[in-house]
This record gives C-alpha cells, sequence and structure tokens, in this order.
C-alpha cells in the first residue's frame, strides 16, 4: 500500500488551520494554548523517563529532556 | 503549569526593566499569528545598546536562567545568537543582538500584542514570513510532499493564509526580490492547501 503523503499532509495542516481557527473564535490566546501544550508535552516526558530512569531526581529528568530538545532543534533545521 | 508563560513574562518583564529594545520572532511570533504548533524556545532580537544588554543579562543571571558570558563576545562579534536555559526547566531562549539592516528593521517594524496584561513586542506578518523564505531558501530542489516536510514552509503556508488581507504585499514582494527569492515565494502563494495534485 503506498500512502499519498501530499495528501496526508495537507490534510493535516488544513485540520491545524481550523483548530487555529477555533481557538480565536473561543477567545482563547495562542500563547494560552501553546502554555497547555508544552506543559502536557513535559509531563508525558517525564512519566516516560520515569519508568525509563526510576531513580533520576526532576532536575536529571528535566535534563533529559533539555538535552533531547537541543537534539531535535539542530535535526528539524533544513 | 504556565511553564511556558513564566518563561516569557520574566523575560519580557526584564527586557522592559532595563528598557531594552526587542522584538519577538521565530515560532512564538508565528504561533501568535496564527499557526497551531509547539515549541520549546522563543527567539528574541534586541537592540545593539551594550550597556542595556549587559544590565538584561546581570537581571536574567539573578533569575535563574544560565547566561553563557563566555559566548556573549563572539555573539556580538559574528552575530550569532546566544542559547539562553533557565536552570529549571527545558525552555530555552535564544537572543540576537542586532547587527544588520534586517535585524534592526524587525524591531523597529514591532507590533504590540497583549499578553496576560503585557504589552509583548512581537515582529509584524510581513517581518515572519520574509524571515520564513529567507530560511527556506531555494527550494527549486523539492517536490510540494517534501515541501510540508519543512516548519518553516509549514509556517508560511498557515500564516500567509491566515493573515492574507492584513499582509503590505508590495513590500513583501520588494524585500524577497531584493533578496533574490521571488521563486520561492510565487510558489509558496500559489500552493493551494485543498486541491490534490
Amino acid at each position: 500500500m503506498t500512502l499519498d503523503l501530499l495528501k496526508i499532509r495537507k490534510e493535516k495542516l488544513l485540520l491545524e488551520i481550523e483548530a487555529s481557527n477555533r481557538l480565536k473564535r473561543l477567545n482563547i490566546h495562542p500563547l494560552d494554548a501553546l502554555d497547555d501544550l508544552i506543559h502536557g508535552i513535559i509531563e508525558l516526558r517525564k512519566v516516560g523517563l520515569k519508568k525509563q530512569y526510576p531513580n533520576a531526581s526532576e532536575e536529571e529528568l528535566i535534563k533529559i529532556i533539555r538535552d533531547q530538545v537541543r537534539c531535535y532543534q539542530i535535526s528539524k533545521r533544513r | 503549569m504556565a511553564e511556558f508563560k513564566s518563561f516569557l513574562i520574566r523575560i519580557i518583564t526584564i527586557l522592559n526593566q532595563v528598557n531594552l529594545n526587542y522584538v519577538v520572532v521565530g515560532g512564538v511570533a508565528a504561533i501568535i499569528k496564527g499557526r497551531m504548533r509547539s515549541t520549546t524556545d522563543v527567539d528574541i532580537i534586541v537592540e545593539r545598546d551594550l550597556d542595556k544588554v549587559n544590565q538584561f543579562f546581570d537581571l536574567l543571571a539573578k533569575d535563574e536562567f544560565e547566561v553563557p558570558r563566555e559566548q556573549i563576545n563572539y555573539a556580538l562579534k559574528e552575530g550569532h545568537h546566544l542559547s539562553i536555559f533557565e536552570k529549571k526547566s527545558f525552555m530555552r531562549l535564544d537572543l540576537k543582538i542586532a547587527k544588520n539592516t534586517d535585524e534592526k528593521e524587525v524591531i523597529m517594524q514591532a507590533t504590540i500584542v497583549e499578553y496576560t496584561g503585557l504589552n509583548v513586542r512581537v515582529a509584524s506578518i510581513e517581518q515572519i514570513l520574509y524571515g520564513k523564505i529567507l530560511y527556506s531558501g531555494s527550494i527549486d530542489d523539492l517536490s510540494d510532499k517534501e515541501l510540508l516536510g519543512f516548519n518553516d514552509i509549514l509556517d508560511f503556508l498557515v500564516l500567509y493564509n491566515q493573515n492574507k488581507s492584513e499582509i503590505d504585499h508590495e513590500w513583501l514582494t520588494e524585500k524577497i526580490r531584493q533578496k533574490n527569492l521571488l521563486r520561492t515565494y510565487q510558489r509558496l502563494i500559489a500552493f493551494y492547501l485543498k486541491e490534490s495534485d
């Protein structure tokens, strides 16, 4: 089965635009939405890392996330 | 909750305290103008006033930010950005000290956005789109499918569509023309999201 990647990516983007318009209609500041999103991502990542490193402190977990974020930042640039 | 909010507010408050002229660019600016996505850094360009910049760094350091003092001279001389982490989180401030004309201009043309009682100086929509075109460069080698794999391209497509009526098209076209990137611009504005190729 071949996936139509272009179609999938376009649909994903259109959904994103719809979500952005919905936020506007609901009068939610985009930075508040970002804050919630980041909080959710960190908490989920911490749960995952805590399973992998049960004895790690909060500071150590943040350091791991920070290093991963740094790697991602490098790889995403064209 | 409020990791990002606290991070941004503390930075803007310190910038205001030292009266250092700045502008928020990059992902945060794109999000404010209508792109729904995540980011882990706040990109800011500040004016080249070294006394104020040093005061800004001093106050950041006092407020639990890790200021890489050893890189400051390099950033000043070469115009590179400085990455400043907050000690207790993974949020990062990417700071540039304005050096070239484009960077000075984006500060001058900043728009004010109100956020939690603070006036935040954010890049204008034209400047954000211009930046996205600059970062994308020539896209002649990319298929449409590949184009949609790049964040800067996605930012451009969404922001252009969301803000079409407010854009100063003449200004934007002229700026892009000066950088010989009109082909990139024309291809992107002709990109119709609803139509399947």
